[in-house]
């Protein structure tokens, strides 16, 4: 056959090719793995800071002495007026939440919105989940809670 | 009364016109490329050494300026023949030139009538050898060794004098190397570029178009006739089927040799004699190589 070499010679190129095409890609798909990876452990080691600080910042306010024994009124605007609530504090804990008033919200609403005053007691904290369907009832019980609590604090 | 009318000349003294003006055409490119291009064949394998390279730290092969001058490179070798090995690479016509002064001094010196060259089968072995150097640089890249070698690459040396530099400290076994060359430039014609040119092991083995290769019409020879076989630098009698076709460096001087005309290719049909195929692949080769950045002066 005339054209052997060159046939032979372009199979031997094309293979070369082909094998390089083959690194090209297993190289590619390597060295987006490794970069998947490397963001993961970024993003986690990101998490655990933030984690790490967080709960130094809360052992810093723990260290602070937290709250302080007494009554305390706080107020937020619930759905339709100031909600005003009445927070008694013994030996640095949340013991009772009274509403003292809640005049503006309908009563529908703020039946069902009231079961954040127990788990705040629950929790000793304002961060509980608000109540679906009664949200802005909700918010603004736990709003006057955090915000006598904060008087506490600032006393 | 003058008569000025010259006598017309013998078909072997037509062909003697043609060999001297296209040696002289030749040796004007090449004069030309040396001094506008000297650095393309660094470039060019420094291309095979980063492709090896990379595949020893398992990196991504990345298109850059080497890379892009050994494709150029290999492409214009595909598409024309070896015009870079035998019109454009410096060393080469460095060894062209080598051998020419050491004929020079051979013929006026020791009044030899025919030059040295080496014998047959040495040549034969020989050319093998640069597959062998290709193979050991490319392994030495791919295993992360190839600082190893660091001093000895004659090419560092030549292409420091290019620029007009002495080379750098160091260089010791690289110096002792490009002067073992030099020698051997003297002994054989292209004595480097088949024997032991890593970039030329690249370059033979591709597939160059069969319509970029010289073709010879053996059945038209005459019986037992050998003068583009002992006018070939790389000693090939041009054949299709042999494996050592590679090995062409496209310097077309068989083709003016050759008694019979006997060896062509199309473009040394076209009109205006041979001029119109050496200076076109010149002027694009020179053109690609700006683009490439291989030329010194733009």
């Amino acid at each position: 056959m005339k054209y052997k070499n060159f046939v032979l010679r372009t199979l031997n190129l094309i293979l070369i090719l082909g094998v390089l095409w083959q690194y090209q890609s297993v190289a590619t798909a390597r060295a987006a793995a490794v970069d998947a990876r490397k963001q993961e452990i970024a993003e986690v080691e990101a998490y655990n800071a933030s984690v790490l600080q967080a709960e130094s910042e809360q052992e810093e306010a723990e260290a602070e002495g937290g709250l302080k024994d007494g009554t305390y009124e706080g107020s937020a605007y619930g759905f339709g007026d100031l909600i005003t609530v009445s927070v008694t504090i013994e030996n640095g804990q949340m013991t009772g939440i009274s509403v003292v008033n809640a005049d503006g919200e309908d009563k529908p609403y703020y039946e069902q919105a009231r079961s954040v005053l127990n788990e705040m007691l629950t929790a000793q904290s304002t961060e509980v989940d608000t109540v679906s369907g009664a949200t802005l009832t909700a918010d603004g019980l736990i709003g006057a809670v955090a915000d006598a609590l904060g008087k506490a604090a600032n006393e | 009364m003058k008569t000025t009318e010259k006598k017309p000349l013998t078909t072997a003294q037509k062909r003697q016109k043609t060999l001297r003006q296209r040696a002289l055409l030749r040796a004007g490119i090449q004069v030309a490329f040396f001094f506008a291009m000297p650095g393309a064949f660094v470039a060019g394998f420094n291309g095979v050494k980063r492709l090896f390279l990379h595949i020893g730290a398992g990196e991504i092969l990345s298109l850059d300026s080497f890379t892009l001058s050994l494709l150029g490179l290999c492409g214009f070798t595909i598409l024309f023949g070896r015009f870079f090995c035998g019109y454009v690479c410096a060393f080469g016509s460095l060894g062209d030139f080598v051998y020419w002064l050491s004929g020079l001094v051979q013929k006026k010196l020791f009044h030899r009538k025919k030059q040295l060259r080496l014998p047959e089968k040495a040549v034969k072995c020989g050319q093998l050898v640069k597959y062998l150097i290709l193979a050991v640089i490319a392994g030495l890249c791919t295993a992360g060794l190839y600082g190893r070698l660091n001093g000895t690459d004659p090419w560092e040396v030549f292409s420091r004098l290019t620029a007009l530099r002495l080379p750098p400290e160091g260089f010791g076994v690289a110096i002792v190397l490009f002067v073992l060359i030099l020698v051997g430039m003297a002994l054989h014609p292209r004595f480097f570029c088949q024997f032991l040119c890593p970039m030329g092991a690249v370059f033979s083995l591709l597939p160059v178009l069969p319509v970029a290769q010289l073709h010879r019409d053996s059945e038209n020879c005459i019986q037992g006739c050998n003068a583009c076989a002992n006018q070939c630098p790389v000693g090939l009698k041009l054949d299709e089927q042999s494996l050592r076709g590679g090995e062409c460096i496209g310097c077309e001087a068989c083709v003016s040799t050759c008694p019979c005309g006997n060896i062509t290719r199309w473009d040394q049909r076209l009109p205006g004699h041979f001029w119109t195929s050496a200076l076109g692949k010149a002027v694009l080769f020179f053109a690609m190589g700006v683009c490439l950045g291989f030329c010194r002066f733009f």
